[in-house]
């Protein structure tokens, strides 16, 4: 009785220091891990910062408006278009399209009528991956066109 | 020794507490020797309690933690110390500042130096070659012979983008290293310099809001929480733009425009050109870091008609109906007072405004008086030194004596001078029903009570909405009409004082503008300094043909991103608010000279 008694307390000492170490390495470990989890917190958000900073300075209106004078055809809108929506001409039921004639126009507030998919189901889909350096040819070829 | 040992069984273990507490005695002692080992039992029991309470205390502890606080995870705060330990993140040191709308003014961001240690580098050659590739600013036999040299450190380049910091990092050069530092930056470069300011290396603002808010913008407990001004970066840009535009078809040497809400006094535009690069202020040229809006105090001209004008209809010296002679110029000791664009005729109130008349401005200033005059303007707030969020702030220039001539000159905007700042003020107060209200660079929140003061009755606001309007549609301020916009406002060109009297040829060109008139959301001032005529001004630089069309083109551009309605100028409302009384069919109530 008492050799099965000391059996179990020598059992159970073990047990607890084993769990005690298990416990204070897992402690540890999640430690190392808030303390990387923070730091990469930091700098994510720093990172993010950067960005902001980056999208401003690529956005700032002088910049902008050299590139739209550019590259777009766009100018100010002249006050006359300028509406609220209270303004808009009611919406007509019916209009005449050149070349397709008088087509009427659907209620809004109808349920909308099966389409079409946006691009043909029969596509035929590429067999296999594209071999190994493809991708990186093919960037270099752009690269190379835009030179 | 005389020890009695029983051993009633051998065992092969070490002794028990059984053994030696309670039960059979397995260990009969006698004699000193008994009295030794009762000492040392009862010794054995104090440690053992001892130790039992002190694992009662780590149990309790435990307990606590476990049951009590666990789930309580550490806050990036509380961590924040470690991480900064570890070296891979400091704190930002400022908060930073934005626009109305949330748009970055001024950041504090890290940023990486380059730097080397040449006893590290194995083909300083090669390094040279790829650095100088990288950066082509950089001397290519310069930097290799650097980094040939034994030294164990030089600098290579300071204050690296984030996207040459990674280039860096993908030459792979061995021995190279970066060092962070803080760096203070303006995103919108020049944009904004004048009110946002700049700091020193050390980042301490010494200029402009930095300046004015360098307790709040260091404020540890505030670092996360930016400072959002008044200010909207596109009107802004916008205002600056057409500006310079002016500037450059007039060869003039600086300008200044403002743009303000009439109703909340928020400061939503303010440039002051030339204006300088806040990253290094100190390249600035000449005068680029003077602010005019705010510290440049200037004898306005004739947009000061606009105060005379409300003064003589609130004090009731004379109605709209009324009107003055401006038919002879006014000689006054040895000065002559006369008119720009001359009638020489009996002027009604209207035609006193709309044709700019300094005869009849300063006859119905001498009929207020001089000290009527003076609390006009003290209340109007052109006498004391404006309160705004910059440290740059003009105080106004007036006469010690304020007399006769006085009272005349400073009617048509000569003789005191004040900042566009004021003028602006002054102008709000004109527009908005009568109300005074402070300038703000700081963004006011939707719906807060805004400080004001009325200084005018709201008929005579009415009243001078009218005659603002009637400027742009039938005076010397048509080019300043924006389609849509119904813009009213008074032109202004004043000579600037120089050395020995004023010169014909040195002017200030402003105008001051509100719109939509019938109901006013924003005052708009334009500054030309010192513009010279055109073949297309037909040689005129006054500022009708130059601070005029310069308001058109700023209030067509900023109107839709204020949210401003167009509305037809013919519109009902529109006629309604704005419609001058018909003149008088006959003899109208003439006032003649007063003296």
């Amino acid at each position: 009785m008492k050799r099965a008694l000391t059996a179990a307390g020598v059992f159970a000492l073990g047990a607890v220091a084993y769990g005690m170490y298990q416990l204070a390495y897992e402690v540890k470990r999640l430690e190392d891990e808030l303390i990387a989890l923070n730091r990469s917190i930091a700098q994510e958000r720093e990172a993010v910062e950067v960005m902001k900073a980056e999208w401003t300075y690529l956005t700032r209106p002088d910049r902008l408006q050299a590139r739209v004078n550019r590259h777009l055809s766009l100018a100010p809108p002249p006050p006359h278009r300028i509406l609220a929506l209270s303004g808009l001409p009611p919406r007509p039921e019916e209009a005449v399209v050149e070349g397709w004639g008088v087509i009427s126009i659907p209620d809004p507030n109808a349920p909308p009528a099966p389409q079409a998919k946006p691009f043909p189901e029969n596509l035929p889909l590429p067999v296999a991956d594209p071999p190994v350096g493809a991708l990186a040819a093919m960037d270099l070829a752009t690269a190379e066109r835009g030179r | 020794m005389n020890i009695l040992i029983r051993r009633p069984r051998q065992r092969a273990r070490p002794c028990t507490p059984a053994d030696l507490g309670g039960g059979q005695p397995l260990v009969q002692i006698e004699g000193t020797v008994r009295a030794a080992i009762e000492t040392g039992r009862s010794r054995i029991v104090i440690a053992g309690a001892l130790f039992g309470l002190c694992f009662l205390v780590l149990g309790g502890r435990l307990a606590d933690l476990m049951l009590f606080r666990g789930g309580i995870e550490p806050t990036p705060t509380r961590t924040a110390g470690l991480v900064a330990a570890t070296g891979s993140a400091s704190p930002v040191e400022r908060a930073p500042i934005v626009d109305r709308n949330g748009v970055l003014l001024a950041v504090n961001l890290r940023s990486a130096s380059l730097s080397a240690d040449p006893r590290r580098i194995i083909d300083p050659a090669e390094a040279a070659t790829k650095l100088t590739r990288l950066f082509p600013e950089l001397n290519r036999a310069e930097l290799h012979q650097k980094l040939m040299s034994d030294r164990g450190f030089l600098w290579i380049k300071r204050n690296l983008t984030p996207g040459d910091q990674k280039s860096v990092n993908a030459l792979g050069i061995p021995g190279l290293a970066f060092h962070v530092e803080q760096k203070r930056l303006y995103p919108q470069g020049s944009l904004a310099a004048h009110a946002v300011g700049y700091t020193d290396i050390d980042s301490k603002g010494i200029a402009g809001i930095e300046q004015y808010f360098d307790d709040r913008l260091r404020d540890p407990g505030r670092l996360q929480d930016p400072l959002q001004l008044s200010i909207d970066i596109r009107v802004q840009h916008a205002l600056r733009d057409e500006l310079s535009k002016s500037i450059e078809q007039f060869s003039a040497i600086g300008g200044a425009g403002l743009v303000m809400d009439a109703r909340s006094g928020e400061i939503v535009a303010m440039v002051s050109l030339p204006d300088f690069d806040p990253l290094s202020p100190g390249g600035a040229v000449g005068d680029a870091k003077f602010n005019r809006i705010t510290l440049g105090v200037y004898e306005m001209g004739s947009t000061f008609k606009t105060f005379a004008l409300a003064m003589g209809l609130d004090t009731g010296v004379i109605g709209m109906n009324g009107g003055y002679d401006a038919s002879h110029p006014i000689r006054i000791s040895r000065f002559t007072i006369s008119d720009d664009h001359p009638k020489n005729r009996w002027l009604s109130v209207p035609e006193i405004y709309q044709y700019s008349s300094n005869i009849a401005a300063a006859k119905m200033a001498v009929d207020v008086g001089a000290a009527g005059q003076k609390a006009f303007m003290e209340r109007m707030g052109m006498l004391r030194k404006p309160v705004v969020e910059v440290p740059e702030v003009g105080s106004p220039l007036f006469p010690k004596r304020w007399n006769t001539i006085e009272t005349m000159t400073i009617a048509f905007g000569h003789g005191l001078s004040v900042s566009p700042l004021q003028t602006g003020v002054g102008i709000a107060a004109v527009v908005n029903g009568g109300l005074l209200v402070p300038p703000t660079l700081v963004k006011r929140e939707a719906g807060a009570v805004v400080p004001a003061e009325r200084v005018l009755k709201p008929q005579t606001s009415a009243n001078m909405r009218r005659l603002m309007r009637l400027v742009v549609t039938d005076g010397t301020g048509t080019k300043a009409e924006a389609n849509g916009y119904v813009v009213g406002g008074k032109t202004g060109t004043a000579e600037k004082a120089g050395v020995g009297g004023y010169q014909k040829k040195a002017l200030l060109s402003s105008f001051v503008a509100a719109f939509p008139m019938h109901e006013p959301r924003y005052v708009v001032i334009a500054i030309i300094d010192e513009p010279k005529g055109t073949k297309e001004t037909h040689g005129f630089a006054t500022a009708g043909w130059t601070a005029a069309p310069a308001i058109g083109r700023i209030v067509s551009r900023i109107a839709p991103l204020l949210a401003v309605a167009p509305i037809d100028a013919n519109a009902p409302k529109v006629r309604e608010a704005l419609m001058l009384p018909a003149p008088a069919v006959g003899a109208p109530e003439r006032k003649l000279a007063s003296f």
